[in-house]
């Protein structure tokens, strides 16, 4: 066996101990911490051996791969041992009971057009501003560039879930008008 | 009774999440589901590209002389000239040389000859369906970044909605009522977390870019797109269109052998060839790297003039390099691909059984909404057969471009909505069955059409694939009908 199958062979090892410990910790009532930290601590030594055979970027994202498929498998286990739970039959199905009246849809369709295309606008005019700042305290331009990348679609994304979770849409409309509101006047005072 | 350890979440704050994740669910759903199941496809595109053409020469390795007879021999027959003239190197994933102009694209051989034109119409239908929903570019893109973002906001509404994360990381139990359908969904949402917010990140920001950037150059730089993304991936030349001869396509390719070795070559783009103004970058991919290459630039006369530095430049350059990989799985070979797909599976899956727990809740809640559930099972198995429809249409009778469009969206429109009129029917039977014998047809209609090439690995790997699939697909529902037959007796 070569040295890279070695330590790949170790790190799934390591990886698949620290879930076993980790699941052991969570699924009892009681407190492990010593499950806790051994698990966590074996995920971390798999995850450096991974970085060590990979690279940085490239060990993490496999150590990322790794874990996940190995939970998968634990769980795969886990759901041929239990034991099958079936709903009981409902009514028939025949149609729709509930009607939907038409203020319940036109406030539907509001907030449709607040998630799809307000909280955009707003996250744009947002992330636009953020740049505008950042570059006028001299942030270099790629790494500035690269913030607002990632801020735009965790803005609004960050607002969709403001807007769903909120049941005044006054208010929903409120805070999504004044995060696209505020950037914009930044910008426009700022040129 | 031991205490429990776990912190109790806030019920206002659980509720208020769980409706964000619904409400966000309901909007946009349906369309994530399609990204979602083009995407998890997507991520074997040059498989699928080597099985449309499971003739075309294939090599590991081209020399630098031979890759430049070729693409000098396109470049020659074309009137007018191409502004751009490409190759494609050979990868492990597809081992063929593409020489591509503005309008036309070739398989090269390993001596360099030129061995027939490129044509993959349902992988292109594929891809375009997956980055832009068939719509104009940008406003597709727009579109596609607007869904990664809403998918975003659904795995943040559901990690918030979610207040025994930890403790149930392990909870898995069977059957078809919601509870198992809660647990399905929630573990797969959990487990696969950092692949689906990657992804969803990666692809959204990959969809933004576009308005983004008009958006900072209205702001910042008079409305100067280039001057946005200039310093990460670099900008075209000045164009002087005064004709000269095409310069030496080897010399940039034999420099980088002599003094990049552990680079590989995968992608070489001469700019304006055959003018004064010409100059050549070519593409390297480094090995253990998330990037997707770095640019090696050469000018008019083929001497190296330095590299772009997405591979050691700012970090800046080297994270927005890595964006691309990382949303496709094209960063560590068949394996990761793998289990990408697999993690794809489980996001369609994780989509799917979500609004099947709302409508079980609301049959519950004695509000049932069979149309609309029954319309969801349309989309959900309608999606990929209107698709794999596509695809033996295309191979049948040649259906491409704007019909192979039609096609699609006409057909998965009438599946749903007749799903939604007859919601008596069992459709997640019927489409599945319908989908099993369609890509049976499909493996055998590619085989007959195929005959010379049936030896070749590149025919065998997807159709073994998908007749795999279609075998699930036949004995999953068999067994099921086996099961309600006993269950009747």
């Amino acid at each position: 066996m070569d040295f890279a199958s070695l330590t790949l062979g170790l790190a799934i090892i390591m990886l698949a101990c620290g879930i076993y410990l980790l699941q052991a910790a969570w699924q009892s009532r009681k407190d492990h911490p010593l499950h806790l930290l051994s698990g966590w601590a074996m995920a971390l030594i798999g995850s450096a051996i991974f970085t060590f055979r990979n690279g940085p970027e490239k060990g993490i994202a496999l150590a990322l791969v790794a874990f996940s498929i190995l939970a998968l498998i634990f769980l795969t286990l886990k759901y041929a041992q239990s034991a099958s739970k079936n709903t009981k039959l409902g009514a028939d199905r025949i149609s729709d009971s509930i009607a939907v009246s038409a203020p319940v849809l036109v406030r539907r369709v509001c907030v449709f057009f607040l998630i799809a295309l307000i909280a955009g606008l707003a996250a744009l005019s947002l992330s636009t501003g953020v740049f505008a700042l950042l570059r006028s305290f001299g942030m270099e331009h790629t790494i500035n560039l690269v913030i607002v990348m990632f801020l735009f679609p965790l803005g609004w994304a960050g607002l969709a879930v403001l807007i769903g979770a909120d049941k005044l849409l006054w208010r929903k409309s409120l805070v999504s008008f004044c995060a696209g509101a505020l950037p914009l006047i930044y910008i426009v005072l700022d040129k | 009774m031991v205490k429990s350890i776990w912190p109790k979440a806030s019920s206002k704050r659980v509720s208020s999440s769980l409706q964000a994740h619904m409400v966000l669910a309901l909007a946009a759903g349906g369309l994530i589901y399609i990204l979602a199941l083009t995407g998890t496809l997507s991520v074997f595109n040059r498989e699928f590209q080597r099985w449309e053409q499971p003739s075309a020469p294939e090599m590991k390795l081209i020399s630098p002389d031979a890759a430049a007879k070729a693409a000098q021999t396109v470049f020659e027959s074309e009137t007018p000239s191409t502004t751009h003239l490409y190759i494609n190197f050979p990868t492990e994933d597809l081992p063929r040389t593409v020489i591509t102009t503005d309008t036309q694209a070739f398989f090269a051989t390993s001596s360099g000859e030129v061995a027939g034109s490129e044509h993959f119409p349902w992988t292109q239908f594929l891809l375009d369906l997956h980055y832009y929903l068939h719509l104009p570019h940008v406003l597709g893109l727009t579109v596609v970044g607007a869904l990664g973002a809403i998918l975003l906001g659904l795995s943040l509404s559901g990690f918030l909605a979610h207040p025994r994360i930890f403790r149930d990381a392990f909870t898995f139990r069977r059957g078809d009522s919601r509870v198992a359908k809660a647990d399905l969904h929630n573990r797969l949402s959990v487990w696969t977390a950092p692949f689906h917010i990657s992804n969803a990140l990666t692809g959204a920001i990959l969809g933004l870019a576009s308005i983004l950037a008009f958006a900072i150059a209205a702001a910042e730089f008079n409305s100067d797109t280039t001057k946005v993304f200039a310093p990460i991936f670099g900008e075209e030349g000045e164009i002087n269109e005064t004709q000269s001869p095409i310069s030496n396509i080897a010399k940039p390719l034999e420099y980088m052998q002599e003094h990049y070795p552990d680079v590989l070559p995968t992608y070489y783009i001469h700019h304006d060839p055959g003018t004064v103004g010409q100059h050549v970058s070519v593409i390297g991919w480094h090995p253990n790297r998330l990037i997707f290459g770095d640019y090696y630039n050469f000018n008019s006369v083929g001497e190296f003039e330095g590299k772009i530095g997405i591979s050691d430049g700012t970090l800046g350059q080297q994270i927005a390099g890595s964006i691309y990989n990382v949303h496709f799985g094209n960063w560590g070979g068949l394996s990761v691909k793998l289990a990408y797909g697999l993690f794809g599976i489980a996001l369609c899956i994780i989509i799917a059984t979500g609004l099947k727990i709302y409508f079980s809740r609301r049959q519950e809640q004695g509000r049932p909404a069979p149309r609309l559930e029954s319309a969801w099972s349309g989309v959900i198995w309608g999606t990929p057969l209107a698709l794999f429809l596509c695809l033996l249409l295309s191979l049948a009778i040649g259906l491409e471009g704007g019909l192979m469009v039609a096609t699609f969206w006409l057909g998965l429109t009438s599946l749903v909505l007749t799903a939604s009129f007859k919601p008596s029917k069992n459709w997640p039977l019927i489409l599945q069955v319908a989908l099993a014998v369609l890509l049976a047809f499909v493996v055998t209609t590619h085989l007959v059409l195929n005959t010379s090439a049936i030896t070749g690995t590149a025919l065998w790997t997807v159709s073994s694939v998908l007749i795999v699939a279609a075998c699930l697909l036949l004995s999953k529902n068999l067994k099921g009908n086996l099961k309600s037959s006993r269950a009747a007796l």
